[in-house]
């Protein structure tokens, strides 16, 4: 066989076309222009905005709306791929409402918010996500309902809570997991297993709440004044990586879409299935 | 971008002259939306395609097209604008985004008609073997032979999509081929 030939006769193949979902270059043209006009706000509103992440580093009371400009009307939110999760119980025991000593911001509501910050005060209006009802799942600071960071991956598919994923084994031989009945496509994982060091990344989960009170949905000025320390630069540039208070062995992840986190991601800080 | 340029001028001369400007700015802006719609439009099949190559599954297919797109988009200023075929352009965006995105986030499908849940069937070429071999590839390995038996590139155009030198186009290529002959024999 020739591996050549074999390559282009696959990529020719019809099979590789992928159905163009109608008036899919409209919705395009539309996600372009917002994304436009939030690159323009965030220029024109940066200082305002760094009076906004002031205040909140300094502990004053008001809600979240701090990267306003970059957040558009709520009319037609984004919508995670991973929001089937939110109205169902999360699989085990810890459906634990976080109670941190740590005063907890306001994050509930999406109350309109007017400061006296001159800069800001005209786009201090829409805020975060509004956090839905359901019971939240604690993510960390160690274990995400009864699945423990770096735990052997027999002990964590003897809870039942997992399943492999379509590829359960990627390419740095590391193997993939999904949350128990709900199938991610291929490579995408909730739940990624070291063959040495156990279970690294624990994700996936819509319901996620850290104690420090980040959820799916919180704004970049909620992560931004809750984890103020950034561990490391990330080249995707939408991930959020942050040391997670009281285990120094593990970061949080925090994946943004629309400048919302989209994905809660607990993982040890020392792995060796990604960069 | 002429139109800061007029209103600040604008600002010491009076203020008849901003809206003539604003005017050629918003128009300017408009057209280049249409512009940007149809060559959306007309790019979007074959964009796809060359995502499903790139990525493996046409879910990250559209994730990587809608995202690269966007991002082209949101600075369009017509074709005009681009020193070569500006879907040129997108594909080498897209191939470089696909290597530096290690993490992959799923998003909201706007581009791709595809079924949401469905587990099974995710792709039509999945009974291939060398396909199958191909996922396991690295996604700078994997960039590497697609840029080359898809795109049809050289090295040196590889290098320079890539933003690496040539020496590393020909190990990368050399050792995806190395595991994709493996992979095959192993059958």
């Amino acid at each position: 066989m020739d591996l050549d030939d074999e390559l282009r006769r696959l990529f020719a193949d019809d099979r590789l076309d992928v159905p163009v979902r109608q008036e899919a270059h409209r919705a395009v043209v539309t996600r372009a222009k917002r994304l436009r006009r939030r690159r323009r706000s965030r220029v024109v509103l940066g200082g305002g905005m760094l009076s906004v992440a002031t205040m909140l580093l300094a502990g004053t009371a008001f809600g979240v709306g701090g990267d306003a400009p970059a957040r558009q009307p709520m009319a037609a939110p984004e919508t995670p791929a991973l929001t089937s999760f939110t109205t169902e119980p999360p699989p085990t025991t810890t459906t634990v409402v976080p109670t941190s000593s740590v005063a907890p911001p306001v994050m509930a509501t999406s109350t309109p918010v007017s400061t006296t910050t001159t800069t800001a005060t005209t786009t201090s209006t829409s805020t975060t996500k509004p956090r839905p009802p359901a019971a939240r799942l604690a993510f960390g600071p160690t274990a995400v309902g009864g699945l423990r960071l770096g735990m052997a991956r027999d002990d964590a598919v003897a809870s039942g809570l997992i399943q492999p994923n379509l590829t359960p084994v990627d390419a740095a031989g590391c193997q993939g997991y999904d949350w128990s009945g709900h199938a991610n496509p291929p490579s995408h994982y909730s739940l990624l297993f070291s063959p040495k060091y156990g279970l690294v990344q624990i994700g996936g989960r819509a319901d996620a709440e850290t104690p420090e009170g980040v959820y799916d949905g919180a704004s970049e000025a909620d992560v931004r004044a809750l984890y103020p320390d950034q561990a490391k630069p990330h080249v995707g540039g939408l991930e959020w990586v942050t040391p997670v208070p009281g285990n120094p062995n593990a970061h949080y992840w925090f994946v943004f879409a629309d400048h919302m986190v989209a994905d809660v991601r607990l993982e040890l800080a020392v792995q060796d299935c990604y960069q | 971008m002429g139109a800061p340029v007029g209103v600040l001028g604008a600002e010491s001369s009076g203020s008849w002259a901003v809206v003539p400007v604003r005017r050629e700015a918003t128009a300017t802006r408009v057209t280049a939306d249409g512009d940007f719609a149809e060559f959306a439009r007309t790019a979007l099949p074959g964009l796809l395609r060359y995502g499903h190559a790139l990525t493996g599954n046409p879910h990250d297919a559209a994730d990587l097209v809608q995202s690269v797109l966007e991002k082209i988009g949101s600075r369009w200023r017509g074709r005009h604008a681009f020193c070569d075929e500006p879907l040129a352009y997108v594909r080498r965006s897209m191939a470089n985004a696909h290597v530096s995105q290690w993490r992959r986030t799923r998003r909201e499908n706007l581009v791709a008609d595809l079924p949401d849940h469905a587990v099974e069937q995710f792709d039509r070429l999945d009974n291939e073997p060398l396909w199958q071999a191909l996922r396991g590839l690295p996604p700078r390995q994997r960039a590497v032979i697609v840029l080359r038996y898809y795109e049809g590139l050289s090295e040196i155009e590889i290098a320079e999509t890539l933003g690496v030198t040539k020496g590393t186009v020909k190990s990368q290529a050399s050792k995806a081929l190395t595991t994709l002959r493996s992979c095959l024999r192993g059958r």
